[in-house]
């Protein structure tokens, strides 16, 4: 009876063992850790729409305030998207044969919706409030970026709890004038720290980090 | 010995017989929070099972790419102005019960109700609801409710439509209408709104020979003819009991299942509180233990037959004082009712107090009488009322003569007219008769008989099934109605949404088949305008406000001389061999109409703590005599009917009688009560079947034990609270809830916080500093009637899932505020009822936190533990460690039905404010959080604080009684912060020094002063040892 050898290449499992033990956390981690965070997963994320929508050509070209549209963003928890007699307002009279826009006259006469698709998803779990934020003078950019200087828009933040928290723990360079709260392009005079400030002792802001705050 | 020393004199409280006696059963229910179940710690999930499970998982994980679904969202094409979404939006509406109208205001999300409140400017209301109401939204979005017309023929079901039942009523009814009405009958519920009535009315002008049978369940028509029989008039008490110093009830479930309970427990509440002023005095005699009996500072369980001469003996007790005049005075006095429990030396000395109280209170006493007693005992309860001189004091009489009540005598002769054959078509309005009807009569039988048989209902049930023609009937909440409050208050009722199933309500039916006015609105606005109340801008704000302000009933005249009432015949009311039984209604289903709803069948009743059954409920010694106990199946039999019925040996029930609850044993009810044909087993036992035209009150039967079991899954020992291990716990339960007699109170106001004594408390580490907002809340057990409505409003605000009877068994019901009913007595057939509900306390040194290994439970800068769902991972921890067992576990995901096809329906009843659970997340009590945070932001926005009262958790705003305050610790002039400085309150296991923020406010009972011996158990003076 021959007794058995393993064969010689055998002799290399061992140093590989080695390696993959010491590498292979490393790079799973590394792959964790970038692979599946929000930066990676979510910033940049620009689906494409029912109806291709330009915020550049209306926020931005056409400067029309963001309230025109998302009217409830300073009184409800949604800003919610405009109703399709919004877009009627000025589509009944320009583009009226745009191909383009055959969705939006589509719907105005059937009465069906227009299945926007969601860019900015949080958790079902994690409850945003519009309406705390913007009457306190946290501004559309500070979350959605410069949304008058994209066609399509695209995730800027990674909308993460912890980028959540970096502002709610120090929330002074967030901060801006109410009344400039839809104006992307404002720039502060003075300092932004010094101004957030100030402006938050007026406007008394304590952002919250309990947890209930957002998840109930 | 322990370092904490209990004062020996505190009552001895307890739970179930089981803990009573230390059964094995309660021994295992102490030392494990969730028993094992039937058959063993996990359900049949095999090895070989779980592993399919995981690697499926893992391959469904591994193919969904990383990011989530994506979403649409879909705004409105053309949003109605003023409509934000997102923001809630509240309706007034109503709800009627046997005709009372109970008037709500709806919490509508984009368009779907979710949440159901009372309406707070509403008399009948005054914010509060019962926990039927509440339960309305799941009733809305029930996946059983029949989704449309079906033509029936045997068995086989033709889907059909409005349309046909149309074109088929107009030939039919044409047909009727030249024969006015020849052959034509109508079974419609109990009702009391004007625009019904108008229609029926109408309906009745145009079909004269019909026979229209009134007809529910639990309507009783010797109410009416006990009050025509005294007054010369239907009659109905509208109690104030606010002004009542001495209230006895007679069987009456005042603060229970009467169709005022709502108001009747704020008017009764507000004499509760021993520092606000005297207190009132409340005497209860009934035969089952009811929460008002529970609430009663004197208790008599008589059997319901024995009650009449119980009043009558009463009588001769008042006559013989000379507090009273009858003109039959000289007979009584000659001849007393004697013998028997009138004997008993005990019952002689409360007869004799009893009518010292209410002559002593003479024009500020009051009688109530239970309707389903025999009309003679309801006439003479009422006269009493003159005689006593509470009319106009504390009760007022109004006219009911235009308010129908149930028929038995139409309902007989519509019976024999069926079987005759001289009934051709017959419309069943919304009711369930051949489920309910009394059974001699044999309803079904006949009812096949029946040509043309047409049923509006919300469910295919008893009566659909054997019907020709089945309509949907539209929800409370779908359709357009009006209804009187118990006050007579005209109530409105708006759609808060367009029919789910294209439903229609019972006067649009009406409308329908008189080939009239189909809509509803118009009906209602009709009736309106006859009333003369005003133009387009009144109807508007009549609506919107849903109720017509300062409407009521005709005060009866000539309240003052009662009619000559024959003697009673008290032969009759004498003991018998034979077992009484009394058919009452259920709490949770009342007569079978929420039978379907998994949260009122789930929610534990009131006083038994059964849940998903009923059972036949009997005094320890009753049980025992006939060799019976919790469990056992009995035969009760009525003449040739009977029925066989799981027992429940109920503390406190009167002996020699049985109380069966009806509303159980639905065969055709859905998959929550009971499907028959879809092989879902009905939950509890039909009572109805036993119950006969003769009788409808309560009756005589004999009762025999079968010598099988049931299991009967009552959650009264479950998430016991074990302060300090299996040792002396008995003792301590006097810990918890705290209470004492009147005089004890006067003695020492703050004798609650001196029950317990234990050395300094010091914290193990720094205690936490609160400088805004310090939430608590505040439970006043002196008020607190035990109604659980406050169990089904968190369930709706919340989203807490429903579990089912093998679950609950387990004890893993998932309610976040429970009910504890303890019992208090030596001799459990004289046990008296303590209610304290319990919710997570939100401890300021919270043991759950520490145990927390991935910090999922964590404490915010204003004291809430908060419960963070997406970290838990199900450890448990936090549950074993928590003194007060409040926190509950998903063992399975409770939510998988909504994605069942046929149920999506279903996800319309959550909230969207609060994350629905999956299966291994910890979940508890939150003060609502949600509402808090909404409160803040609301507040905030406006750069304003947040007031007193602007905050309600749903629990505090449903409590008929006001139990339930809620608010800022660190506001000295909040409700909730008088009531923690109040010198009953305590803190439920203060001496562990967790610092609850809930705090309990101790029962003080108001015994009468010759009887307070007999309750010398009461929490005397504490023994410092």
């Amino acid at each position: 009876m021959s007794q058995y050898h393993f064969p010689r290449w055998s002799n290399k499992i061992r140093p590989l063992l080695a390696v993959v033990t010491l590498v292979g956390p490393v790079y799973l981690t590394g792959v964790v850790l970038y692979g599946a965070s929000p930066e990676t997963l979510n910033v940049g994320y620009a689906p494409e729409q029912p109806v291709p929508f330009s915020h550049k050509l209306h926020a931005g070209d056409l400067k029309m305030d963001c309230r025109y549209c998302h009217t409830t963003v300073e009184e409800s928890a949604q800003a919610s998207i405009p109703p399709t007699k919004t877009c009627m307002n000025c589509h009944d009279r320009i583009h009226t044969e745009s191909p383009r826009l055959e969705k939006v006259r589509e719907s105005a006469k059937t009465g069906q919706s227009i299945p926007w698709v969601r860019v900015h998803d949080l958790p079902d779990y994690a409850y945003f409030d519009h309406s705390a934020h913007v009457t306190k003078g946290v501004s559309c950019v500070e979350c959605h970026g410069r949304v008058d200087q994209m066609d399509v828009v695209e995730q800027v933040a990674p909308l993460s709890m912890g980028w959540c928290l970096d502002c709610h723990r120090s929330p002074e360079s967030h901060l801006r004038p109410v009344e400039e709260v839809t104006n992307m392009s404002w720039t502060s005079e003075i300092d932004r720290e010094e101004l957030g400030a100030k402006l938050r002792k007026v406007h008394n802001i304590h952002p919250r980090q309990d947890c209930s705050t957002c998840h109930r | 010995m322990s370092s904490l020393n209990r004062s020996e004199s505190t009552k001895h409280y307890w739970r179930s017989l089981d803990h009573l006696e230390e059964t094995p059963e309660f021994q295992e229910m102490v030392a494990k929070e969730f028993p094992a179940g039937p058959d063993g710690e996990w359900s049949d999930t095999s090895r070989r099972r779980f592993l399919q499970l995981m690697g499926a998982s893992v391959a469904l994980g591994t193919a969904s790419s990383c990011r989530w679904q994506k979403e649409t969202l879909m705004p409105f094409a053309d949003r109605p102005e003023g409509w934000v979404p997102g923001k809630p939006r509240h309706y007034s509406t109503s709800m009627e019960v046997t005709g009372v109208g109970q008037a709500l205001t709806v919490t509508s999300y984009d368009g779907r109700p979710t949440k159901i409140e009372g309406n707070q400017a509403h008399p009948s209301s005054l914010g509060a609801t019962n926990s039927w109401a509440q339960a309305g939204t799941l009733g809305l979005y029930d996946p059983d409710r029949s989704r449309g017309v079906l033509a029936l023929e045997g068995d086989k079901e033709t889907p059909s439509s409005w349309k046909s039942f149309s074109a088929f009523s107009k030939i039919e009814f044409a047909r009727l209408s030249a024969t006015q009405g020849e052959g034509l009958a109508i079974v419609a519920p109990i009702t009391s709104s004007p625009s019904f009535l108008r229609a029926r009315r109408q309906f009745q002008k145009t079909f004269p020979k019909a026979l229209w049978v009134d007809w529910e369940a639990c309507s009783y028509q010797a109410e009416a003819i006990g009050t025509e029989r005294v007054f010369g008039k239907a009659a109905r008490g509208i109690y104030d009991l606010d002004k009542a110093d001495v209230i006895l009830s007679l069987e009456d479930d005042l603060m229970g299942t009467h169709p005022n309970a709502v108001r009747h427990s704020r008017d009764f509440a507000t004499r509760r509180k021993p520092e606000d002023g005297p207190m009132n005095r409340l005497w209860v005699v009934e035969a089952n233990h009811s929460l008002t009996g529970a609430l009663a500072d004197h208790r008599f369980a008589l059997r319901s037959g024995q009650i009449g001469a119980f009043l009558v003996a009463l009588e001769a007790e008042l006559l013989k004082k000379g507090g009273i005049k009858i003109p039959e005075a000289r007979q009584l006095m000659k001849n007393p009712p004697q013998g028997g429990f009138l004997a008993k030396d005990k019952v002689k000395a409360l007869l004799k107090a009893l009518a010292q109280d209410l002559l002593h209170a003479k024009g500020k006493s009051l009688v109530a009488v239970g309707a389903h007693q025999p009309a003679e005992v309801i006439a003479r309860a009422h006269r009493l009322n003159v005689l006593l001189g509470s009319v106009g004091n504390t009760v007022t009489y109004a006219d009911v003569s235009r308010i129908p009540t149930a028929n038995l005598s139409a309902s007989t002769e519509l019976v024999a007219r069926m079987r005759q054959g001289s009934v051709q078509t017959l419309i069943t309005l919304g009711g369930n008769p051949v489920y309910d009807m009394p059974a001699d009569l044999n309803f079904a039988a006949a009812y096949r008989k029946v040509k043309n048989r047409i049923h509006l209902g919300h469910y295919l049930d008893e009566t659909g099934v054997v019907s020709t023609w089945h309509l949907p009937q539209a929800h409370f909440l779908e359709c357009w109605n009006d209804s009187l409050s118990w006050n007579g208050t005209w109530t409105l009722a708006q759609p808060t949404m367009e029919p789910l199933w294209s439903g229609r309500s019972a006067t649009e039916l009406l409308g329908l088949v008189m080939g009239g006015e189909t809509s509803g609105e118009a009906w209602v606005r009709q009736a309106w305008s006859d009333a003369g109340l005003g133009g387009e801008t009144e109807w508007r704000k009549t609506v919107q406000a849903g109720f017509v302000a300062g409407s009521s009933l005709e005060t009866l005249r000539g309240t003052s001389a009662p009619l000559p009432l024959p003697n009673m015949e008290l032969s009759a009311w004498q003991a018998s061999d034979s077992i009484e039984v009394t058919f009452a209604s259920d709490p949770s289903v009342f007569d079978g109409r929420f039978a379907n709803s998994g949260w009122l069948q789930e929610l534990p009743d009131p006083m038994t703590k059964l849940t998903w059954d009923n059972a036949a409920l009997m005094a320890p010694s009753t049980a025992s005599a006939l060799g019976l106990t919790t469990g056992s199946m009995a035969k009760f039999a009525i003449d040739d009917r009977s029925i066989e019925m799981a027992v429940y040996v109920m503390p406190g029930h009167a002996q020699g009688c049985a109380t069966l609850p009806m509303g159980y044993g639905r065969t055709d009810a859905g998959h929550v009560a009971g499907l028959v044909a879809d092989r879902v087993t009905p939950t509890g036992f039909n009572v109805f079947l036993l119950r006969g035209s003769e009788a409808l009150g309560f009756s005589l039967a004999s009762v025999q034990g079968t010598g099988e079991t049931y299991t009967l899954v009552s959650t009264q020992d479950h998430h016991i609270i074990d302060e300090i291990g299996m040792e002396g716990r008995a003792d301590r339960l006097g810990d918890l809830v705290r209470g004492g007699d009147l005089d004890e109170w006067e003695q020492q106001p703050d004798f609650a916080q001196h029950v317990v004594h234990h050395p300094p408390l010091k914290s193990l580490w720094e205690e936490h500093k609160y400088e805004g907002y310090r939430w608590g809340m505040s439970i006043d057990l002196s008020t607190c009637t035990g109604c659980s409505a406050c169990t089904i409003a968190c369930q709706s605000e919340n989203n807490i899932p429903v579990v089912g009877k093998d679950e609950v068994f387990r004890g893993r019901e998932m309610a976040w505020i429970r009910m504890d009913r303890y019992f208090t007595g030596s001799d459990p057939d004289e046990a008296e009822a303590v209610h304290q509900p319990v919710s997570c306390q939100q401890c300021e040194m919270a043991p759950c936190e520490q145990v927390c290994p991935v910090a999922a439970t964590t404490h915010t800068s204003e004291g809430l533990n908060d419960m963070v769902y997406n970290r838990c991972i199900g450890t448990r921890y936090c549950s074993n460690n928590c003194p007060y067992k409040v926190r509950r576990f998903n063992y399975f995901n409770c939510n998988l039905d909504l994605e069942e096809t046929g149920s999506e329906v279903l996800k319309l009843v959550k909230n969207p404010d609060v994350t629905v659970r999956s299966r291994g997340v910890m979940e508890k009590c939150t003060y609502c959080v949600q509402r808090i945070q909404s409160a803040r932001i609301e507040a905030h926005t406006h750069e304003q604080k947040i007031q007193d009262g602007d905050i309600t958790p749903a629990c505090a705003q449903v409590c008929p009684s006001n139990a339930i305050q809620f608010g800022d610790l660190n506001d000295k002039t909040s409700k909730v912060r008088i009531a923690h400085d109040n010198d009953r309150a305590y803190a439920m296991l203060g001496e562990l020094n967790n610092k609850p923020r809930t705090a309990f406010l101790a029962r003080i009972r108001n015994p009468h002063p010759s009887l307070a011996a007999h309750d010398s158990q009461g929490a005397g003076e504490v023994r410092h040892g």
